[in-house]
């Protein structure tokens, strides 16, 4: 997911089939598009427990300080799966290893 | 009667914009919900007075380059906006505020250099010289932009675009304060403006004989209405045709005066982006539209009629 402006990634997308081989559920798998911007509250009432973010560093997105983003339950509770880009990014040998770690993130 | 009616429809697009959204709160929990208070709410305020500043932006530069055409995103400040924030990002600078910030300096940087080419005839502001310089400079930055995103390799430029299209998903209690603090001092500038630019429309000369201080009205105006655009563009991205079409329906319904003109294209300026950010909210639910792509549907008709209205009349 990207923040400004909120994009979500949906059904068919690479990403979005990583998680469903590690046994996570998009929120947004309804959307027929691979990347979708949508409206925040949108967020908030789908209510995901966990939120995706390619990112190489090891801290929570900056957004997740911004007030308005404090209304998303996963935001308020930091449930961020930082996922580094060379691993997550692109389709590859290394999916498997990919699906892999997501269940160990998932499982926490 | 006109001003009560515009006050209507001011007041109909914000509960509207507090009221629909892609989520559904019912009707009973309204203003007890986390959606309408942190979300919607600053969502629609900061739409309100966004789009309000654009309008009066735009009402003072029509008057200023005594030109129709005159926008407030014509003289250099949305390409001055979008290099500042692809700049950002491609340094991948950090904090909430690295991308409003950026866009905010970049547009001051765009400012500067099209007011000092505006300069280049002498101590004069020439209006002329400043549309030129304005569409010159946005076009350079846009240039440098464009080198940066295909140059660059960070994922998250594609996504600048949307930014650069407006949206107020950044919207928060924080950017409607920041906002509500800011503007009302250029819009001062600008409406204590009112009187010798109502007297610029007869031209710079006549408007000297009949006691305006020319030269400084222009400065004011010119710098006033981009420091206004300027914020504007920082916190909502740029949002086209709000500063084109309001003021010319504004002065259809108030004529020429700017006392009323420029409260009539506030208000009017409001209303128009708090109504276009609900359906940018609303039309593609659960997905969302850039604001400024329902700003260009819904003003760009409109435009045509007022064309068709002028060269009949």
């Amino acid at each position: 997911m990207w923040d400004n402006p909120p994009i979500i990634i949906g059904h068919g997308s690479y990403l979005d089939q990583l998680a469903a081989q590690a046994g996570a559920r998009n929120v947004f798998g309804d959307i027929a598009a691979p990347s979708a911007q949508v409206s925040l509250e949108t967020i908030v009432a789908r209510d995901p427990q966990w939120i995706a973010v390619l990112s190489d560093s090891a801290v929570p997105p900056g957004f997740a300080k911004r007030r308005e983003w404090r209304a998303v339950r996963a935001v308020r509770e930091g449930h961020f799966l930082l996922l580094p880009g060379s691993l997550f990014g692109r389709p590859g040998p290394r999916s498997g290893t990919a699906i892999q770690q997501l269940r160990t993130l998932l499982a926490r | 009667m006109r001003w009560t009616l515009l006050a209507i429809v001011a007041a109909l697009a914000l509960v509207l914009s507090v009221v629909l959204g892609p989520a559904a709160v019912p009707l009973g929990e309204l203003l007890r919900s986390d959606i309408v208070w942190n979300l919607r709410a600053p969502r629609a305020l900061l739409a309100f007075l966004v789009g309000g500043s654009l309008g009066v932006a735009g009402a003072g530069l029509q008057a200023l380059v005594r030109n129709p055409l005159a926008d407030p995103f014509l003289l250099g400040l949305s390409g001055g906006a979008g290099l500042g924030a692809v700049v950002a990002i491609a340094l991948h600078l950090a904090g909430p505020w690295a991308l409003p910030i950026a866009a905010f300096v970049g547009a001051l940087a765009a400012l500067g250099l099209v007011y000092r080419l505006g300069l280049i005839g002498g101590a004069s502001l020439d209006p002329r010289i400043l549309l030129l310089g304005g569409v010159a400079i946005g076009a350079f930055a846009a240039a440098i932009t464009t080198a940066i995103v295909s140059l660059a390799d960070a994922a998250e430029l594609r996504n600048v675009f949307l930014w650069l299209w407006g949206g107020l998903s950044g919207a928060s209690w924080d950017s409607v304060l920041l906002v509500a603090l800011y503007a009302p001092i250029p819009l001062a500038v600008l409406l204590a403006a009112s009187r010798p630019l109502d007297l610029l429309a007869l031209g710079e000369e006549s408007a000297g004989y009949l006691g305006a201080d020319v030269e400084a009205v222009k400065r004011r105006v010119y710098l006033a209405a981009s420091l206004l655009t300027a914020a504007a563009v920082a916190v909502s991205g740029v949002i086209g045709f709000v500063g084109l079409v309001v003021p010319h329906i504004s002065r259809l319904v108030w004529g020429h005066r700017h006392r009323s003109l420029l409260p009539a294209a506030f208000i009017g300026g409001g209303a128009l982006l708090a109504f276009a950010d609900t359906l940018a909210r609303t039309v593609v639910a659960p997905r969302e539209l850039p604001v400024g792509v329902v700003t260009a549907l819904i003003g760009v008709p409109v435009f045509a009629l007022l064309l068709r209205r002028w060269t009949i009349a």
